[in-house]
């Protein structure tokens, strides 16, 4: 025994030990009770699960739900004006994206107020790209401006049809979309890319990364959660506006109404949307434990399989760029593809940065954009991919 | 009772641990492993398919270069009859668009009708013409040669004489070779990256969106519902709500032969029939494939307790039967007894529906070929 506690390595694992534990007690008195993970329920909203000594709910995802509901009346705006076969108007996308002049109008099957909106200090703008550096960040938000004079200019081609070099409508069967004039479905550009410029960026690259970082000892002033907490919460409302994500899904059929990043990890990723509830649940209550590594790892998880997803709907969108049997189907993939590999530049747990996304869009879109893709071009972006996310 | 609540607790349980759906392989035993059917898929049916094709597409590339070099109507026989048998042939590899002709687009080079007459006239004019976009897959393929060999005139005749013009017929003839010669180097592509694409093929055993399984069950169903079940039979016969309920005896696969529809179709349903028993291309023997592993998964009928395979050969025997009573000539056929036609589409849809709902969700395969977003 006595000769034992001499072995330098077993001093040395104690003495660590020893650090670690005490690194713990002077940082973090545990704020409130923990919580025994074996009681987070899969079935109970995930605000109802954490709670202050009065029994009231710490959890609030106003910042993150509302952004999300910013980028849905974004998109609804655009979309119905185009089934409407009214002019976009690239003045009111730019309100809408920094919520200024009280741009939001109530839209019910949304369930969007938008005096609510209106009334919020949040905004889509800069939330944007909000990891990058200010160059960058100013990049990606000068390209959704762009990308708004682009789809107001494509709207004054409603009605006529689309040919290379020819803004207009593309059809697929009854369905039209409206395309550019190198074929690009700008509309679908913008909602793609939102999904990683904004959800994939601001939950992975900011909230679940630097913003792990944030104060967990006492409460933000006026409220009854930490900034970590609220963290996380932001996170959740802006992947998902349901108390329960994805309850009652299953691999046929989504039980909840999502959008947006929301949305596509059901349908991109089967393997494990079922395992984002849960990493959500776990995660905010390592938070209230103070249990780093929980923590870390569940964030891990959320941001590596939200990455993943955006790899697989790029990679599913180029398919059916394959498998489309008109103009219309055709332009419809490229414009979800586009959007998805725009969106790859920040999926920085795979290290992908603006390079790699501009590299496979330079190349896919080379020439008349759309008008002159072909297979070698799509399995190049295939291969690119790939290769990044380790995809067989 | 008791049952329900001891699983759903057991399922929170794994979720929580994280584990039950990283690993693609848990739940599955040794009787259900895939491998054996992703190597008797690629060993045994299609590798070889592709090869017998490979040898029937030379065989009428060799006429063609016959007829080229000095045309005549003895040469157009033997030109349209290889291109029959190529076509056929065609017929029993169009299904494997996963790998190598998912990425060379195989399909769609090959076999996009109706002929783009009035492209294929520009092209014949324009040599230079890109042939690699989209707009350009019916103007080659063997719907485009469907056109240059049977529907430039109305007698043997007058084709040759569309192709001996003193003023275009060199220019038809290049395009004649340069289609052809296009067919045979896209083939050529896909079957030479086939022993590479192998290793990684049959060692993505997963059933995720990206592993073999997935991939061909995605092409399997997309085929027979789109190119078989669509293509040659609902579209043409009007079924289709793109086309209004009216027939459409234009829209028929080798519009100008007009005598083949039925072979090409019943090969086509026949290919996807043996692909699905698993049935070497050679031997003929049945090997692991949807059929033995849905037996293993013991996938049946809840009510009636058959197995879910019996139903689907069940049908697919019941598709053959309802497409031999057709006459050869489907261009006639919407026309004169559409209703035989709609008879088979519908048996058609039902082995859609078994293969698309039942057979995917028994194996844990999701069908990805679809477009739900909605937008």
């Amino acid at each position: 025994m006595a000769k034992n506690l001499y072995n330098p390595k077993l001093l040395l694992i104690l003495a660590v030990c020893g650090l670690s534990s005490c690194d713990n007690d002077d940082e973090t008195k545990n704020l409130r009770s923990s919580v025994d993970y074996n009681t987070l329920s899969l079935t109970t909203a995930y605000a109802d699960q954490f709670e202050d000594a009065d029994g009231n709910s710490t959890v609030n995802v106003s910042d993150g739900t509302n952004r999300l509901k910013m980028f849905q009346a974004l998109n609804s705006y655009a979309t119905s004006s185009i089934s409407a076969d009214t002019h976009i108007d690239e003045a009111h996308l730019m309100k809408m994206f920094t919520n200024t002049g009280e741009p939001f109008t109530d839209i019910p099957s949304m369930n969007i107020v938008g005096a609510d909106l209106n009334a919020t200090d949040v905004q889509l703008e800069n939330s944007v790209a909000s990891s990058f550096d200010d160059n960058e960040a100013q990049a990606v938000r000068s390209k959704f401006a762009t990308w708004f004079t682009d789809l107001e200019e494509a709207s004054h081609a409603l009605g006529s049809s689309a040919e290379s070099g020819v803004a207009g409508e593309l059809m697929n069967g009854e369905r039209s979309y409206l395309v550019d004039e190198d074929g690009i479905e700008v509309i679908q550009v913008i909602q793609k890319s939102l999904i990683g410029a904004l959800q994939l960026d601001y939950i992975g690259n900011v909230l679940l990364d630097e913003g792990l970082t944030a104060d967990n000892s006492t409460t933000v002033s006026d409220e009854n959660y930490t900034q970590l907490e609220h963290n996380w919460d932001v996170a959740y409302g802006l992947l998902t506006s349901n108390p329960i994500y994805l309850e009652g899904s299953t691999d046929e059929q989504r039980g909840t109404s999502e959008f947006g990043a929301g949305s596509y990890i059901w349908e991109y990723n089967k393997a494990h949307y079922a395992d984002f509830f849960p990493a959500f649940l776990e995660g905010r209550a390592a938070i209230v434990n103070n249990d780093r590594a929980k923590l870390q790892e569940n964030a891990d998880f959320i941001r590596t399989e939200m990455e993943k997803t955006i790899a697989n709907a790029a990679l599913g969108y180029l398919g059916k760029w394959k498998t489309g049997a008109n103009h219309g189907a055709r332009a419809h993939a490229i414009g979800e593809g586009i959007g998805f590999i725009y969106s790859l530049r920040f999926a920085k747990m795979h290290n992908g940065d603006a390079a790699f996304s501009d590299a496979i869009l330079a190349d896919l879109l080379s020439g008349d954009g759309y008008w002159d893709i072909d297979e070698v071009k799509v399995a190049n972006a295939e291969a690119a991919i790939k290769e990044k996310f380790d995809i067989l | 009772m008791r049952f329900f609540s001891a699983s759903s607790f057991f399922v929170i349980l794994l979720v929580f641990a994280g584990c039950n759906k990283n690993d693609p392989e848990a739940g599955q035993n040794n009787n259900k492993d895939r491998q054996p059917m992703l190597v008797n898929w690629v060993d045994n049916i299609v590798i070889p398919s592709y090869e017998i094709f490979q040898t029937k597409l030379g065989i009428m590339a060799t006429s063609a270069e016959e007829f080229a070099s000095a045309p005549s109507e003895a040469l157009l026989q033997q030109l349209r009859e290889d291109w029959v048998n190529a076509y056929i042939e065609y017929q029993n590899v169009e299904l494997f668009e996963f790998g190598p002709a998912d990425k060379y687009i195989l399909r769609n080079y090959f076999n996009i009708y109706p002929a783009d007459v009035s492209g294929i006239e520009e092209n014949i004019s324009d040599p230079s013409a890109n042939l690699q976009v989209p707009d350009a897959y019916p103007r080659q393929g063997f719907p485009a040669l469907d056109y240059l060999i049977n529907g430039v005139g109305n007698s043997d005749l007058e084709i040759v004489g569309f192709y001996t013009d003193e003023t275009s017929g060199s220019a038809r003839i290049n395009y004649l070779s340069t289609v052809i010669a296009r067919m045979e180097e896209r083939l050529e592509n896909v079957i030479s990256e086939w022993p590479s694409y192998r290793e990684t093929f049959i060692s993505k055993t997963g059933l995720d969106i990206g592993s073999s399984t997935g991939l061909v069950v995605n092409a399997f169903v997309l085929e027979y519902e789109r190119y078989v079940r669509s293509g040659k039979i609902g579209i043409p016969a009007g079924v289709m709500v793109v086309t209004g309920g009216i027939p459409q005896p234009d829209k028929v696969e080798a519009f100008y032969k007009k005598d083949i529809s039925k072979i090409l179709a019943l090969t086509a349903h026949g290919a996807a029939r043996r692909f699905f028993n698993g049935e070497a291309r050679e031997t003929g023997e049945d090997g692991p494939s949807f059929k033995s592993y849905l037996d293993a998964l013991e996938a049946k009928d809840e009510t009636s307790g058959v197995l879910l395979s019996t139903i689907i050969n069940n049908q697919f025997e019941l598709i053959e039967t309802k497409i031999e009573v057709l006459p050869d000539n489907f261009h006639s056929a919407v026309q004169n007894e559409n209703e035989a036609m709609v008879e088979a589409y519908d048996a058609m849809q039902a082995l859609v529906r078994y293969l698309k709902v039942d057979m995917t969700s028994a194996m844990s395969v999701t069908i990805t070929y679809t477009d739900n977003d909605g937008d």
